[in-house]
């Protein structure tokens, strides 16, 4: 498996938490489909952020990549893109076997977590 | 269509069920591999969007599944994955994938990708609704031989000399022809419901009879229309449908069932009068033998402008010894050239 590149740019404040016009593409202009999407998407972050962090302190990098890789999927579908990088680079440090990169990664997909319901209100 | 999604993101599975629902298809929505396969084999899903990492049984298990047992008809499997390089795209395809979508989707890229899926599988169910059809057309086909197969030729003949004329030109393309010369064995897929002692009669039809005969062309183009009604998209069914219906139509209007005239006609349907009347006046019948090619060249002209479309007598001309050549290649065992005293009948008793 090819390693995808990673971006190594943190989101700033100025990035948008939510590309919507990304995700009116995705859901070829279906507002309905798009609401659903997303109430589902933040219905379900911090049950998945709670698992991973549940993880991170029993070491389970397997249960790390697995939850990290499935909630990157359904971040970069509804367009969250910082939180789908963040996602990702939890995703390659537990493969990588870097618990204490993880561990750092953990805090800052919260930080993201927060900037996107601060930004939603 | 039926589509299966399998993916263990919910979030992802629902905006793809929900643009799939969007684009005209019926979606199932599987939750993991397994949940996929289950699911696969008690509903009729043709495609399945598969993601490629799920728990319990991967995208991949899935493929090998799928292509290793028996699940009916062939099933299409799209892919969804962010992996890159030649050797994922090697392990998908070996393991059975026949396409693959970048995730996160692009819905643009995910439609025409559900296109290709569609052609593929209708392409199945195409060629096997025409092959078992035209085997049920020959089975009650008193004219069995090569018949069905030398039409075929003589109706590709004509289709491709009429794509130059100026009139035709832009009506007939290669899909046209193609679809003529997979549809046209249906012609008289209707006599299957025509009683025996009708069809197999030996000798000269009664007026009662001939008319009981002519019926064929309604019960062909009936059945082939309630397939069509059916699967709206199959254009097969409505070339087929077309030429099982007005095949006996004649170009002045006084054919059959309907009496249509002129350009009233489906294209198909005149094409497919010149080359069902052509066989049947050069090949033996119970109550005929065969006529030779002048003769019956002289019989399809004077029927040019009254029976035929004068383009296609046209056509039929400028392929002349491509129709000579086929049918010699095509001869039934015991076929005789040679005329008969007598043996002429009209082209439309000939033909039933």
């Amino acid at each position: 498996m090819s390693t995808p590149a990673i971006d190594v740019n943190p989101a700033t404040e100025a990035d948008p938490v939510i590309e919507f016009d990304e995700l009116m593409d995705r859901c070829l202009g279906n507002l309905d489909l798009m609401e659903r999407a997303i109430e589902a998407f933040i219905g379900q972050f911090p049950n998945d952020l709670a698992n991973v962090g549940r993880a991170i302190e029993v070491g389970s990098k397997a249960e790390i990549a697995a939850i990290a890789h499935r909630m990157k999927g359904s971040a970069s579908n509804i367009g969250a893109t910082a939180i789908a990088s963040e996602l990702k680079r939890l995703e390659l440090a537990a493969n990588g076997n870097k618990l204490r990169d993880a561990a750092h990664r953990y805090e800052a997909l919260r930080g993201e977590w927060s900037r996107l319901l601060h930004a939603i209100g | 269509m039926q589509v299966l999604v399998a993916d263990d993101d919910p979030i992802s599975a629902m905006i793809l069920e929900g643009v799939l629902t969007n684009l005209g298809y019926s979606v199932v929505v599987a939750n993991d591999g397994e949940d996929a396969w289950e699911k696969l084999r008690q509903c009729d899903c043709r495609i399945v969007v598969s993601d490629w990492e799920m728990p319990r049984m991967d995208g991949l298990e899935l493929c090998r599944k799928i292509r290793s047992r028996d699940v009916g008809s062939y099933v299409y499997v799209i892919l969804l994955t962010s992996r890159t390089g030649s050797h994922n795209l090697v392990e998908g395809l070996r393991a059975g994938a026949d396409d693959f979508v970048t995730k996160p989707f692009d819905s643009a890229e995910l439609r025409v990708r559900m296109f290709v899926g569609e052609r593929i599988v209708s392409m199945e169910s195409r060629d096997l609704v025409i092959f078992t059809l035209a085997k049920l057309a020959e089975s009650r086909d008193p004219e069995t031989g090569s018949h069905l197969e030398r039409v075929r030729e003589y109706v590709r003949v004509l289709g491709e000399r009429l794509s130059t004329h100026e009139r035709y030109g832009s009506e007939i393309d290669p899909d046209f022809i193609r679809m003529m010369y997979l549809t046209s064995p249906l012609h008289d897929i209707g006599k299957v419901g025509i009683p025996d002692d009708v069809l197999l009669k030996p000798g000269r039809l009664t007026k009662d009879e001939m008319n009981c005969m002519k019926l064929h062309t309604v019960i062909g183009g009936k059945t082939l229309d309630a397939a069509l009604r059916a699967h709206p998209s199959a254009s097969y069914l409505k070339v087929a449908r077309d030429i099982a219906w007005t095949h006996h139509e004649r170009y002045d209007g006084t054919g059959y069932p309907n009496g249509l005239a002129g350009e009233d006609i489906p294209l198909c349907g005149r094409i497919m009068a010149v080359a069902d009347v052509y066989d049947a006046l050069t090949t033996k019948r119970v109550y005929k033998d065969a006529m030779p090619h002048h003769e019956a060249k002289e019989i399809l002209l004077a029927g040019c402008g009254t029976q035929f479309d004068p383009a296609v007598i046209d056509a039929f001309e400028q392929g002349e010894m491509e129709f000579i050549r086929i049918k010699e290649m095509m001869e039934d065992q015991g076929e005789s050239t040679e005329p008969e005293p007598n043996a002429v009948d009209s082209p439309n008793v000939l033909t039933n």
